[in-house]
């Protein structure tokens, strides 16, 4: 687990609540964790993403920029914080899809897990022992090589609804990266546009 | 993926009549991001301060998006946009202006601008693109509104690949209109622009013109209506 502070806006006259962040694979237990954040229960009050539907570390900052930012200046669209990085990444406003394209799922095999630190309760040490309790799965290292292998193409450009993209097959290791660059944008071009549209 | 430290306090690097420019660090420390900030003006009503910051908030993002899906041109990327706030963070273009460009090529040439032969490629080309990219702006459809020199940016050539690429900035007066009345005042509003900050370099605006009329049919129609808005100026209506 990792703890990160994304850097405020100019003009945001609160900073952002810092974060604890893990990413886990072979995920055992996702239903029950589901279930768990389905039924409210306190002690299971994160932000879980289903990492297939990452494409980047870029990508997944920028969904929870958006939540801090929201949470900062009180105009969260949905129940909490932790709710509201899931519904940062959808490219429209509907939030049930969002919560099941997105989020966690009884299939979910990786996990993206967040908490974000609204109570001093919170410190790394507890997260961390909580979470290694709860989740059945193997916690890798967060980083965009991770990410890559976790994504998946198909499923992400169904969920943003990209149809002019080439499936970059066997391509030389650098034309491939580029393609991935091409694909964040469009992604990152989406969540924008939901503001915009 | 790094864990942050002290983060950096934003930078003010500009300020027009509508907004303020802050230069800050986006998602990590290392990527620096330029927030486009409209301030409420207190001289106006609240309510349709609001509203008039958040209707020119979604505009120019719209168009900024627009322009980055167009091939061949390029606007900085938008990031994050609080229309109520009236933000728009996007992409922070290293390198400078075009103006900067001429600037530095008339310093080279002891004031004088470099006519015919003399005339480097290099600049040549630089104008030739200029014609190429607006050709290209302006057959999708989007008007800038105030395209001048300073409002064309030439990212840094010495850094990674898209060195010496062009960057169109500003769309905070653009629209997306068919007419060409509208195409052809932003060619005589950047050619004012050469005129007046580079007196010798008028020569050079031919060289975006010649490549311009190449881009599109619309092209060549637009310049001609740019020759009857030379006589007359800007306003095409006469009134205020």
């Amino acid at each position: 687990m990792i703890t990160i502070t994304l850097p405020p806006l100019p003009g945001s006259d609160r900073p952002y609540p810092a974060v604890h962040l893990a990413l886990y694979t072979n995920v055992r237990n996702a239903a029950f964790l589901h279930s768990q954040l389905i039924a409210g229960n306190k002690d299971f009050d994160y932000g879980f993403i289903d990492a297939s539907m990452i494409t980047s570390t870029t990508h997944l900052l920028t969904a929870l920029q958006r939540s801090l930012q929201a949470y900062v200046s009180n105009t969260l669209k949905t129940r909490n914080v932790h709710s509201e990085i899931v519904f940062s990444l959808s490219p429209n406003n509907n939030i049930s899809k969002a919560f099941t394209t997105f989020g966690i799922t009884a299939a979910s095999k990786t996990l993206f897990v967040f908490k974000v630190v609204t109570s001093p309760d919170f410190t790394a040490a507890k997260i961390d022992s909580h979470l290694k309790a709860s989740v059945e799965g193997d916690e890798v290292e967060i980083n965009d090589d991770a990410i890559r292998g976790t994504a998946d193409m198909k499923k992400i450009l169904g969920g943003y609804r990209i149809q002019d993209w080439r499936k970059p097959d066997n391509q030389k290791a650098e034309v491939a990266r580029d393609d991935q660059g091409a694909l964040e944008r469009k992604v990152i071009d989406a969540m924008v546009l939901k503001y915009v549209a | 993926m790094t864990t942050t430290t002290e983060p950096q306090p934003p930078i003010l690097i500009s300020q027009g009549a509508e907004a303020l420019l802050y230069l800050s660090p986006y998602l990590t420390p290392q990527t620096a991001s330029i927030t486009k900030y409209r301030p409420p003006k207190p001289y106006r009503h609240p309510t349709l301060d609001a509203r008039l910051t958040k209707h020119r908030v979604l505009l120019e993002s719209r168009l900024l998006i627009r322009v980055n899906g167009i091939k061949g041109v390029r606007a900085p990327r938008v990031y994050y946009v609080d229309p109520a706030g009236g933000k728009i963070v996007m992409e922070y273009i290293d390198g400078c202006s075009v103006r900067d460009v001429l600037i530095g090529v008339l310093k080279a040439h002891g004031g004088a601008m470099p006519e015919g032969e003399q005339l480097s490629t290099e600049v040549k080309g630089l104008m030739a693109k200029i014609g190429r990219m607006l050709g290209a702006m302006h057959k999708n459809e989007v008007v800038h509104g105030d395209l001048t020199t300073s409002n064309i940016m030439l990212r840094d050539t010495s850094k990674d690949k898209g060195g010496g690429e062009l960057v169109v900035i500003d769309f905070g007066l653009g629209s997306v209109s068919t007419q060409e009345e509208d195409k052809a005042v932003d060619l005589y509003v950047l050619e004012r622009a050469f005129i007046s900050t580079h007196p010798k370099a008028e020569g050079l605006f031919d060289e975006v013109l010649k490549a311009y009329a190449e881009t599109s049919k619309g092209a060549r129609i637009v310049l001609k209506r740019l020759d009857e808005v030379r006589l007359r100026g800007r306003k095409k209506s006469m009134v205020g």
